[in-house]
């Protein structure tokens, strides 16, 4: 595909940089992953050359524009990321032997038999909080901070500071039901 | 186990945690709702418990997340001038995030990084009229929105305002009294709900 010629395009092209650049920095502290950016500014810049196909429509277009594009890409993504995913999954090797994720081809060390059975636990104990705070724990141990939490659920900041601390109360209510003490170590 | 332990193991519960087939995961429209804050908020809780536990929503959910929230920062100025309209369209983009406040820090920020300043004052500075005045400042890195204060010599507010934009003119009713001190400064609030304060700016009325 051929880039239109036109003298605003580095302008455009600079906006698209920048703008992936803004998704890197509030991805950054949840390790979104770079090829999910690079991916996302690629298709982006795609759809904009096939619908901003002359000089006109290029000055024309807003930021806004751009950053809508992006959303819809984005969601885009993950629509093929998954149908893709799903024909990998359909595919066996030679042997016949299902292809599998490469974090469970890993051999696990014994050793950390017993980090797997307090992880095990953990997992349980979650699973244990009700219904009505869980999603919150889970968001604050996934490495979420409360603001985030509030700002995602449209909550004030004592309603959800209220949420989670009853909810991780929960959860070492259970752990300690469980026979996992302060002392435990990861 | 204190809470840093406990989120150690919990992100390795979901990093190792091995699927298959995605059929019990979110759709990608469940995704989009929960950031964009759209629909039941039962549903979009029972959504929200799924993503975190499971290292395949949870990354999708980031993309759009960070996605949403990167546009619905404060723009910059855009160079073939689109600086303002982008700034609208920014607050008209998915409607939704704008009006709910995805990004709205209604958090009360627990961090206020003083000792740095990263926000920086622009104008007006030192002897100024005493209407019609225009404060302005540079922008701050993943800066949500900024809060601004006017006091006067005694330290009582003349003027507030809380504004995504980088400038904010003072409402024609506002009139500085001639020959008086007044000190003007910015605080960012981050879209991780921390802050950053410029330094006082001081400015003097003419006589």
């Amino acid at each position: 595909m051929s880039r239109p010629s036109d003298p605003l395009s580095p302008a455009l092209e600079h906006l698209l940089l920048r703008f992936g650049e803004m998704v890197r920095r509030v991805g950054r502290r949840h390790d979104l992953a770079e090829a999910d950016v690079d991916e996302l500014i690629q298709d982006v810049r795609i759809r904009l050359w096939h619908a901003l196909s002359t000089g006109e429509k290029i000055q024309a277009v807003q930021a806004s524009y751009v950053y809508r594009t992006a959303m819809s890409s984005a969601l885009d993504l993950i629509r093929r990321r998954r149908a893709r995913r799903e024909e990998e999954l359909h595919v066996t090797r030679e042997s016949g032997e299902q292809v599998l994720e490469p974090s469970i081809t890993r051999d696990r060390p014994d050793v950390r038999l017993e980090q797997s059975e307090l992880a095990e636990q953990v997992s349980r104990a979650v699973d244990a909080i009700p219904p009505s705070r869980r999603p919150v724990v889970r968001m604050y141990l996934a490495g979420y901070q409360r603001e985030e939490i509030a700002a995602l659920l449209g909550w004030t900041e004592p309603k959800t500071r209220n949420l989670l601390y009853r909810g991780l109360a929960d959860l070492r209510e259970e752990l300690s039901r469980l026979g996992i003490g302060p002392q435990a170590v990861t | 186990m204190n809470d840093e332990q406990l989120c150690a193991v919990y992100q390795r519960v979901v990093a190792e945690r091995t699927s298959g087939a995605r059929e019990l995961c979110v759709t990608p429209e469940r995704l989009m709702a929960l950031v964009a804050r759209e629909g039941d908020e039962t549903e979009r809780l029972a959504t929200l418990d799924h993503v975190m536990a499971c290292r395949h929503c949870l990354r999708e959910f980031e993309l759009l997340r960070s996605v949403g929230s990167a546009a619905a920062q404060p723009s910059r100025r855009v160079s073939w001038g689109v600086g303002l309209a982008a700034a609208a369209g920014l607050l008209l983009l998915l409607g939704l995030y704008t009006t709910r406040g995805l990004w709205r820090a209604d958090a009360g920020p627990d961090i206020e990084r003083g000792a740095r300043s990263e926000v920086r004052l622009v104008a007006p500075t030192g002897k100024v009229a005493g209407r019609g005045l225009v404060l302005t400042w540079r922008a701050a890195p993943d800066a949500a929105r900024y809060e601004v204060e006017l006091l006067d010599a005694e330290g009582t507010p003349e003027f507030t305002a809380a504004t995504r934009d980088t400038s904010v003119a003072l409402p024609p009713a506002t009139v500085l009294t001639s020959g008086a001190e007044y000190r003007w400064w910015v605080r960012a609030i981050l879209n991780d709900g921390s802050q950053w304060r410029s330094v006082p700016e001081t400015l003097r009325v003419a006589r």
